[in-house]
């Protein structure tokens, strides 16, 4: 159980997050949404302590973040950030290999590349373990770097907008892995998200965020109508529903 | 069923061995440019005014009455281990460099430390008298403005996250700032003591002698086993500082540490012989294209390839126009630019 109490974070004076509280199961999907500057990606660099946090608590299985170490901290929680270029020319299988860092020393062991070639093969990367990461295509990328995620081996996973430069069709494709590695794998993800009719679809609950406040957090459809979004981005907008599915159309 | 489970595991052999084949590959480079070096120290140890076949070399080093005992001994050999330190250590400290700011146009002269060092040399030049001691104090001023300039950048960082960027302005300001004192001290300075202060800037091995070399080895080779510790910490920085931080890396004090020390590493090698250019940029690039970017290998790899670049190069200029010597500095950018540029059009392979 990962839980939060009472955050409040903010940088040069200016408050970003108050007072956020709330809990993430292992298994479950928590998208957070909220417009741009609200304070989403803070939020997550809290939880993953890029951020020190001001005031409040962040717990992992009850233990409070701030006495762990980097590596423990690594050990609970993977996190992809919003874009990730590499500088050096490193394979595919070198980039995934990287998340195991938290579990070994200087050297790989056996057992870390057989769970680096395990992951590959389960997220059907197996032609590009030897190719350099930078001539992937974005949606082969965050592929990736949700491998690499996984090989970390945690309970948790944080994800800053992985869907943010996809195509239709990859963005379907990387929400339904994720969707799956919950399931599958027993963890728990938040992420960051602009567009609310994937995050209502592939998600158990969302938090929506306004000013730093949490607005909303509940079943997708409970904190996604008409009022909030108006409430929150200062747009009009329509909830429709065909053949049983809703969805939310912006700017209406 | 049992067919789609033996498959999946045969995929994950396959991966596996793909991946180890390529580590392979690393190990086995890495074996042969320690063969290069050791095959050009020979033709270095055999080359020069008195030219000594391959078989007189052993007599030649071991028999005081061998005519050519005292230039191979005392003269070439340390010579060459002083060019292979140089070497070792500009590499080494080139790879760090780039790998700490994110830049693969970083070297060791990037945050400064070149024109602090040729400014700490300035010093003793203008204001000691030309004797026999002097040399040892322009070491010790170099090296020692080498330090300052290390502890300005990591000050004046740390007052702002340790990002890479603020360390980068630091050290383009702390560039500026010695160079215009390098200038006025050359603008104020007599016609010789102009002359040396160019010379230092060239680069030369001709001080190199037994008494410098262990104080140069101590402080190149010292750090070589905590460089060598961070590596994976490296590989990981590659990807961003906050990819890094995620994965476990002490961001921060990472980046401190190898600053300090890559800075020491630099301060060895050019106290004693000026600043050698190129060498700290060029060799971790040559040695990346044959065999990527894992620090793990590319860290000792390029150390190597260094110390072959800098003794081939020194090699040459003592030779190619003898008995004049052609500064060091001039020899490593007239060879090490062709290979870098056949290299980097031949470059085809997806890993490089």
């Amino acid at each position: 159980m990962l839980e939060i109490k009472g955050l409040t974070f903010g940088y040069n004076g200016r408050s970003v997050l108050t007072d956020i509280g709330f809990c993430l199961k292992q298994g479950e999907i928590i998208t957070v949404a909220g417009p741009n500057g609200t304070g989403k990606s803070s939020l997550l660099k809290c939880i993953t302590r890029i951020n020190d946090i001001g005031k409040g608590q962040i717990t992992i299985h009850g233990k409070d973040t701030r006495t762990m170490s980097r590596m423990a901290l690594a050990r609970h929680l993977g996190y992809v950030p919003q874009s990730v270029q590499s500088r050096f020319p490193m394979t595919v299988f070198d980039a995934v290999l990287m998340g195991r860092r938290p579990h070994m020393s200087w050297r790989p062991s056996r057992r870390d590349m057989d769970i680096v070639s395990e992951i590959l093969t389960d997220l059907n990367l197996v032609d590009l373990a030897v190719t350099d990461f930078e001539r992937l295509s974005g949606g082969q990328k965050q592929k990736v770097l949700l491998a690499r995620a996984l090989a970390q081996d945690a309970d948790f996973l944080v994800l800053d907008e992985p869907t943010s430069s996809l195509d239709l069709k990859h963005q379907i494709d990387v929400m339904r892995l994720i969707r799956n590695l919950a399931a599958t794998r027993n963890v728990g993800v938040i992420m960051a998200m602009h567009d609310l009719n994937l995050a209502a679809r592939f998600s158990d609950r969302v938090l929506m965020l306004c000013n730093g406040k949490i607005h909303g957090l509940g079943e997708p459809w409970d904190v996604i109508h008409e009022e909030s979004i108006r409430d929150v981005y200062g747009v009009d907008a329509m909830i429709g529903e065909s053949n049983g599915v809703r969805f939310v159309l912006p700017g209406h | 069923m049992t067919i789609a489970i033996d498959e999946h595991m045969f995929e994950r052999e396959h991966v596996y061995i793909r991946y180890i084949r390529l580590v392979r590959r690393k190990w086995l480079i890495s074996l042969v440019l320690c063969a290069v070096l050791a095959a050009t120290a020979l033709v270095a140890l055999s080359t020069g005014s008195s030219a000594l076949g391959l078989a007189d070399l052993y007599p030649a080093l071991t028999d005081s009455g061998h005519p050519a005992h005292a230039i191979v001994t005392q003269l070439r050999l340390p010579r060459i281990v002083m060019a292979i330190l140089v070497g070792f250590g500009l590499s080494l400290a080139g790879v760090v460099f780039q790998a700490i700011l994110r830049n693969p146009l970083a070297s060791p002269y990037t945050l400064g430390i070149g024109s602090s060092a040729g400014f700490g040399a300035v010093l003793p030049i203008f204001f000691l008298p030309a004797a026999a001691g002097r040399d040892v104090w322009i070491a010790a001023s170099a090296f020692l403005f080498t330090m300052i300039s290390a502890f300005v950048v990591l000050a004046v960082s740390r007052l702002r996250n340790a990002g890479s960027e603020t360390m980068i302005l630091t050290g383009i300001a702390l560039m500026f700032l010695f160079s215009a004192l390098t200038s006025f001290f050359q603008y104020m300075g007599t016609m010789e003591q102009v002359s040396e202060i160019v010379f230092w800037f060239f680069g030369s091995l001709s001080k190199a002698g037994w008494m410098e070399i262990p104080v140069s080895a101590i402080m190149i080779l010292t750090p070589f086993p905590f460089i060598l510790r961070m590596a994976p910490d490296f590989n990981l920085l590659a990807t961003g500082d906050d990819a890094a931080k995620g994965l476990g890396v002490n961001v921060e004090r990472v980046r401190m540490a190898a600053l300090i020390l890559a800075s020491f590493v630099t301060a060895g090698a050019i106290c004693f012989t000026g600043v050698i250019g190129f060498v700290g940029l060029v060799a971790p690039h040559i040695t990346r294209m044959l065999l990527g970017s894992d620090h793990r290998f590319l860290l000792p790899a390029s150390a190597m390839s260094g110390a072959v670049l800098v003794l081939a190069a020194d090699t040459l200029g003592r030779t190619v126009w003898a008995p004049q010597v052609i500064p060091l500095g001039i020899v490593t950018a007239f060879t090490g630019v062709p290979f870098f540029f056949y290299l980097l059009v031949r470059r085809t392979k997806e890993t490089w």
